[in-house]
């Protein structure tokens, strides 16, 4: 699901000293600047399916991963509300299906305002996913990218098995790339995720 | 006690399910043309009132004489799913026939080509087809202009297919005599728009029960929303 890098559960809080709200503007003004450049190119970007699904998606996912806030007083206070990151996670995994439901793609490809919700929600959900993460369990993390890596290549798999057409936005060849596609970011992704899973758990038995 | 995780996960649980809820419409549809189907069903839409013209240049419209209307699109240059669509009308034709319903329900094919479909070649498609006049009449827009509005209304796309066609989704669509839209039935596999990926015969050769459950249902949807037949007493 992320790129986000597995900080030991154990390293607690870290001892910044300058505000992070100054040091992330840039990182969001570029983020910002992005999510607006990937809503003006909407039109081509939206017209085959594997851009839309296979870049558009993960690229305004990404972001998200990446302006997520650094733990401060304030997003410990919402930590106590998200227990080992449970709830925060599932959030986001919903937030990231409803758009893959095929109608979702096509209300999307079609209409600016819901293609707004949309870039603004998966933008959520990477920096829901972030900061849970970060409270999360290795029991936790391990069942949400296993969840992750399953979903992915189910919808893959839906859209390969289907007898037909599911967009009336696209055509059968680009939802058979699509689901191929989504097969091969489930299989790389999972064993990628795993493995830094592995590195960082080995990391924080290593520290302790 | 940790109420406030509890709390969060409920939180979070419900609001999942009520965004995905919202997206499926309850855990229903998962496409474009089965939500259509489905609103549509709750609440009927009017079809804008088009010029049509026939094959023979005679005028038509979408709702007339007081019948319901089962509306289909097609390009007649298509190599698969409008032969799909033509053969699933010859079939209702003779369903009309044979249930005598002549009287109450009639067919219309649009076709979305009118730059290529005029009268004369809607003949040629008439000559494949053998359209009853009294049942089925064969037809495109007048006036190219109309036609974005009327596929909007319907819910068809049409797409180009990068070689000169159409890609575009079929279903029967079923208006009443007051001209609005009130069952959408998707032709649901779209059987013959998979031909031409791996095995697209077999899908293919599967629905045909499926074709055979549809052309049922909109024509029962057609006689239904029908106005009642009038008794003509013999002398």
């Amino acid at each position: 699901m992320s790129t986000a890098r597995a900080r030991p559960v154990s390293e607690g809080p870290s001892p910044r000293v300058m505000p992070s709200a100054v040091s992330a503007a840039p990182k969001i003004a570029a983020s910002l600047a992005i999510t607006l450049v990937l809503l003006v190119t909407r039109s081509p970007l939206e017209r085959w399916m594997g851009l839309h699904m296979l870049v558009q998606i993960p690229v305004l996912l990404a972001l998200g991963l990446v302006v997520a806030p650094r733990e401060t007083a304030v997003t410990r206070a919402v930590q106590r509300w998200n227990r080992y990151g449970a709830a925060g996670l599932l959030l986001a995994f919903a937030l990231v299906s409803v758009w893959m439901v095929p109608r979702m793609l096509d209300a999307a490809a079609d209409s600016m305002p819901i293609d707004v919700i949309k870039a603004l929600s998966l933008v959520c959900a990477g920096v829901i996913a972030r900061v849970s993460w970060r409270n999360a369990p290795t029991s936790v993390r391990v069942f949400a990218v296993g969840n992750g890596a399953w979903m992915t290549a189910t919808v893959g798999m839906l859209l390969l098995d289907a007898p037909g057409r599911l967009c009336v936005s696209y055509g059968i060849r680009d939802q058979l790339f699509t689901g191929y596609g989504l097969l091969a970011v489930s299989l790389l992704g999972g064993a990628a995720l795993s493995i830094d899973l592995l590195r960082g758990n080995l990391t924080a038995v290593a520290a302790r | 006690m940790h109420w406030r995780g509890v709390v969060g996960l409920t939180i979070a649980v419900a609001a999942s399910a009520t965004v995905l809820a919202v997206a499926t419409r309850g855990f229903r549809v998962f496409t474009t043309d089965a939500a259509r189907a489905d609103a549509v069903r709750v609440r009927p839409i009017a079809v804008p009132d088009v010029a049509l013209l026939d094959m023979h240049g005679t005028p038509q419209s979408v709702a007339q004489d007081g019948r319901s209307t089962i509306v289909d699109f097609v390009y007649t240059r298509c190599p698969s799913l409008c032969g799909t669509l033509g053969s699933v009308y010859q079939r209702l034709q003779s369903e009309i026939v044979r249930r005598n319903a002549g009287d109450r329900v009639r067919l219309l094919t649009i076709s979305f080509d009118p730059a290529w479909d005029t009268p004369e070649r809607l003949r040629y498609y008439a000559i494949a087809m053998h359209p009853d006049p009294a049942i089925w009449s064969v037809t495109t827009v007048a006036n190219p202009s109309t036609l974005s509005p009327l596929l909007d209304a319907f819910g068809v796309r049409v797409l180009a297919d990068g070689t000169n066609g159409f890609v575009h989704n079929a279903a029967l669509h079923v208006v009443n005599a007051k001209g609005q839209l009130v069952s959408i039935h998707p032709l649901a596999s779209s059987s013959a728009s998979r031909r031409d990926a791996p095995g697209g015969d077999a899908v293919a050769s599967r629905s045909v029960d499926a074709l055979d459950e549809v052309i049922a249902q909109a024509l029962d949807a057609a006689i239904a929303h029908a106005p009642p037949r009038r008794l003509v007493v013999q002398p």
